[in-house]
């Protein structure tokens, strides 16, 4: 029971960050149609931006991360203005080859600028975990979900209560009427990218300082993040974060029960079962594939 | 002087390179080179004449790869409990075909799924697939040696009169070996797309529910082009394991699919020429940019062509000289029925 | 109601209905097409016109009812298999495949008329050389009889919008219709590109092709139509000659009084 308890709680924090890398995902997904091969490579850069600000640098931790985060939607907002804007229009595999080729460049440009050695973010919390009962927990990591639920409830709260939020649920639902009601698209799909990125970003810098930094970090950490999108529904952000703590909990209890060396297999065996089964995702309406 | 006699022009001069390249290095190259290809003409059957945005081609590879590996090995693996499964080192031809056949089963699997999930979700399934396979290879140590990697692969060998049975060892008669079944892959390929399964593959990717109102049957042709596809990279994969002789993990790793993505997309995807060309010009690019730029920088140069190649010539370099030759051509060959007109599918 | 037919019927539409989650997209259809005849359905916008044209060539299974074809259950079918019985439609949007030639076009709309699969094409067996110059041939008839034969090596995503629908019925004819369905053939076209489409449609009838359309340009429809079925609001309101459904009361109101008499102009 206690071992149980204990993924439980390894699971419920992993989940927060999850669920923030999905729902960067599915809303780029949801809104732009593109399939975002830089997803894995902003993540990565938030942790270097940490890494470097914090590390390198010395700046404060706390400040570090802001700056992480702030560095990430602006990279977002480059790279969509750059890329995405002119290829309005064309077919999925162009935008995705794009995609591509920017997220490559980007991880060599990592490798180039930081080496492939692996590096630690310095922080201020204490090494010795937090004991709760029968569970203990490092307490970097309960400053992880702190602000991976502040980030989320943060983010509802823009989707659904501000006037931003209804302006890009509009324009995912249907980007004509939007652009008659006076919704800007071309700055929603910017905003739209640029705040995916960002998200992305902070669960790099994030989990950065828990895990090491390296150049390739971003690889796995980008097919989770798709496999969460697919087990919430393409641009369900409600799926996204409900399918970022599932991805958690088949993780931790996979490794812990079954076999610790296919812990990253789990998700996409699980997304390859779940599309087999249900091809528009778990929670997502019935929607047109492809 | 046609495109074809200029084709076997140029496969025969590379036939007669071993006589006079002395440099081993370069043979080496153009060995790999021309393995990479042989993927490269496999996916591009999918991604640009089916249409299919697979891009965990690379687990065709490193299927054919291994399974030839253990094949021509041997291999006893315990099952838990009872009898442990032994397999006697087979011959390695025999190993090549297995492989080939494993992929071509894969292949398969993945083409009945392909079917039932589209679009953006197959790309994310296909690359999950890869990452998986990669972890088996990584993680079933007692069957596949995990990082330890399987080593002292047999080679491939050859019937020559007079000698009997030779092994392959000299980089020379590899080189051969790979143009030949080069060659002959690419004979097939241009077969099946001038045929009327070509013309059934194009219309999936031109425009499905179209092909479904006048009979064609998309599953099922789905599955002829995956596990078409599937098999010829198992077979590079095969090719690259007994020429290289060690095989591990990494040659399931995502870059690799980049790769041969990167060749058929700049060579121009839906021609029978452009993962020949995307193939020669990636597989040179490297040694051509060795000395100047390092690894990483030599990344980042790829991932702006290819972007630049997306942004400029769209469909790639092959299409865009066909263009400008066929704006000088003046004249028309007049068509009559004996002679079928096909084009290959050319993509939109 | 349904048309009063004196020859057998090819189509039977026996009670179809269509519900998506709650909307009503046809409440009960019935009708029926005769052999050889040239026969309209015709309805305001939103009728569900095209969902009965879904339903008919198997993209959409209907909650209830049946679709029958000489006695053949179609109901169930995939549009693979519709079509191999010899029911080919058109799509409104045009649909061509734009990345080929316009022959290539033609070319794979035969692909019922042939049976070269993947082992007979690998290894180019004999009787599939003498499979591709037939399938050539029948495709230069085809370019031919629907008028496109100068444009064959164009590529489809050239041609004028007008080429580009007579290429769709030229790729439905190449599928060796018995029973052609023709989702608006005539939308987008100027009156003597109209014209000349209807005289295609006649001569595909001559060819002993039973043809149904469906078509919001009255001049076109009471121009060629043998039979006039007319939908509103999923039901099946009139059927008849196109004399007789044009003075119907029913049919006057459902078209808002004006706009039969004033279509046909």
């Amino acid at each position: 029971m206690p071992e149980f308890l204990q993924h439980l709680a390894n699971a419920v924090i992993l989940g927060g960050t999850y669920a923030l890398l999905g729902i960067g995902l599915t809303l780029i997904f949801g809104i732009m149609r593109v399939v975002n091969f830089t997803h894995g490579e902003l993540y990565t850069f938030g942790a270097y931006m940490a890494f470097m600000l914090a590390g390198m640098f010395g700046l404060n931790f706390f400040l570090s991360l802001l700056l992480a985060a702030t560095l990430g939607v602006a990279l977002g907002a480059l790279i969509e203005f750059v890329l995405l804007r002119p290829l309005k229009g064309a077919d999925i595999d162009t935008t995705m080859l794009v995609m591509i080729g920017a997220g490559i460049a980007m991880q060599a440009g990592e490798q180039l600028m930081w080496g492939g050695v692996a590096k630690s973010v310095p922080n201020p919390f204490p090494t010795d975990p937090v004991v709760l009962g029968p569970v203990s927990v490092g307490p970097i990591r309960l400053f992880v979900l702190a602000v991976a639920v502040v980030l989320l409830l943060v983010f509802y709260l823009l989707i659904n209560r501000t006037k931003l939020g209804v302006a890009m649920r509009a324009t995912f639902q249907d980007p004509d009427t939007a652009a008659l009601m006076g919704v800007n698209n071309g700055l929603m799909y910017t905003l739209t990218f640029a705040i995916g990125s960002g998200l992305a970003a902070v669960a790099g810098a994030l989990l950065g300082p828990i895990f090491v930094v390296t150049p390739t970090m971003g690889d796995l950490v980008a097919l989770k993040a798709f496999a969460i999108v697919i087990l919430g529904g393409l641009g369900n952000i409600p799926g996204a974060t409900i399918g970022g703590f599932v991805l958690a909990l088949v993780e931790e209890f996979g490794a812990g029960y079954v076999s610790s060396g296919y812990r990253d297999a789990m998700g996409f065996l699980l997304i390859i079962a779940v599309l087999a089964v249900r091809p528009q995702g778990l929670f997502a309406a019935k929607e047109r594939i492809g | 002087m046609t495109a074809r006699t200029l084709a076997w022009l140029f496969v025969l001069f590379m036939a007669t390179l071993p006589l006079w390249m002395n440099d081993q290095y370069i043979l080496y190259v153009l060995t790999s080179t021309g393995i990479f290809i042989i993927a490269a003409m496999s996916l591009n059957l999918l991604l640009g004449y089916t249409g299919q945005l697979s891009l965990g081609h690379v687990a065709f590879f490193g299927i054919g790869a291994y399974t030839s590996a253990l094949l021509s090995l041997g291999f006893d693996l315990e099952l838990g409990g009872g009898e442990p499964l032994v397999l006697e080192p087979q011959p390695v031809w025999l190993a090549f075909l297995g492989g080939i056949l494993m992929a071509a089963l894969f292949g398969w699997l993945i083409g009945r799924l392909a079917f039932r999930v589209r679009g953006a979700y197959f790309v994310i399934v296909s690359v999950s697939f890869a990452q998986v396979m990669r972890m088996v290879a990584l993680n079933w140590v007692d069957l596949t040696e995990g990082p330890m990697a399987l080593n002292n692969i047999p080679p491939l060998t050859v019937w020559w009169p007079g000698e009997g049975v030779l092994p392959l060892y000299r980089k020379e008669y590899y080189f051969l070996l790979v143009l030949a079944v080069a060659v002959v892959s690419f004979l097939l390929i241009q077969r099946l797309v001038r045929s009327r399964v070509g013309r059934a593959l194009v219309a999936l990717r031109e425009n499905e529910s179209l092909a479904r109102s006048v009979g064609i049957n998309i599953t099922r042709y789905l599955v002829v082009a995956t596990v078409l596809s599937a098999g010829m990279a198992g077979a590079a994969g095969a090719l690259y394991t007994h020429y290289i002789r060690i095989v591990d993990p990494d040659v399931f790793m995502f870059i690799y699919t980049v790769t041969m993505v990167i060749m058929v997309v700049t060579g121009g995807k839906g021609t029978l020429a452009g993962p020949i060309v995307g193939g020669l010009l990636f597989g040179f690019l490297p040694e051509v940019l060795r000395d100047v730029a390092r690894p990483e920088m030599q990344w980042i140069i790829y991932g702006l062509v290819m972007i630049a190649i997306v942004f400029f010539l769209p469909q790639g370099i092959v299409p865009a000289v066909a263009k400008l030759f066929a704006s000088k051509r003046s004249s028309r060959d007049g068509r009559t029925p004996a002679t079928p007109r096909v084009s290959e599918g050319a993509s939109s | 109601m349904s048309a009063v037919l004196a020859e057998p019927a090819a189509l039977e539409v026996r009670e179809v209905a269509v519900h998506f989650s709650g909307l009503i997209a046809i409440a009960s259809m019935s009708f029926q097409v005769p052999e050889g005849a040239i026969v309209s359905l015709i309805g305001p916008n939103g009728a569900g016109k095209t969902t009965a044209f879904n339903v008919i060539t198997g993209f959409l299974k209907p909650t209830a009812g049946k679709v029958l074809y000489h006695g053949a259950d179609l109901t169930r079918l995939s549009p693979s298999r519709i079509a191999a019985l010899g029911v080919v439609r058109t799509f409104q949007r045009t649909s061509i495949f734009g990345g080929c030639t316009v022959f290539d076009n033609v070319l794979t709309g035969l692909h019922q008329r042939g049976r070269a699969e993947t082992w007979a094409s690998l290894l180019r067996l004999p009787w599939v050389r003498g499979e591709e110059d037939r399938l050539a041939q029948e495709a230069n008839e085809i370019l031919a009889f629907i008028g496109l034969e100068h444009r064959a090596d164009e590529m489809a995503g050239n041609l004028a919008y007008g080429e580009q629908r007579l290429l769709g019925i030229a790729i439905a004819l190449a599928a060796a219709p018995k029973l052609l369905l023709l989702d608006e053939p005539a939308a987008g076209l100027n009156p003597s590109e109209t014209e000349a489409f209807m005289a295609v449609v006649k001569r595909i009838r001559d060819r002993g092709v039973t043809v149904l359309l469906v078509e919001h340009d009255m001049k076109m429809v009471m121009g060629i139509s043998d039979l006039v079925v007319v939908l509103n609001h999923g039901r099946i309101i009139a059927g008849g000659p196109p004399e007789t459904v044009r003075n119907d009361p029913e049919v006057v109101r459902a078209y808002l009084g004006q706009g039969v008499k004033r279509a046909e102009g």
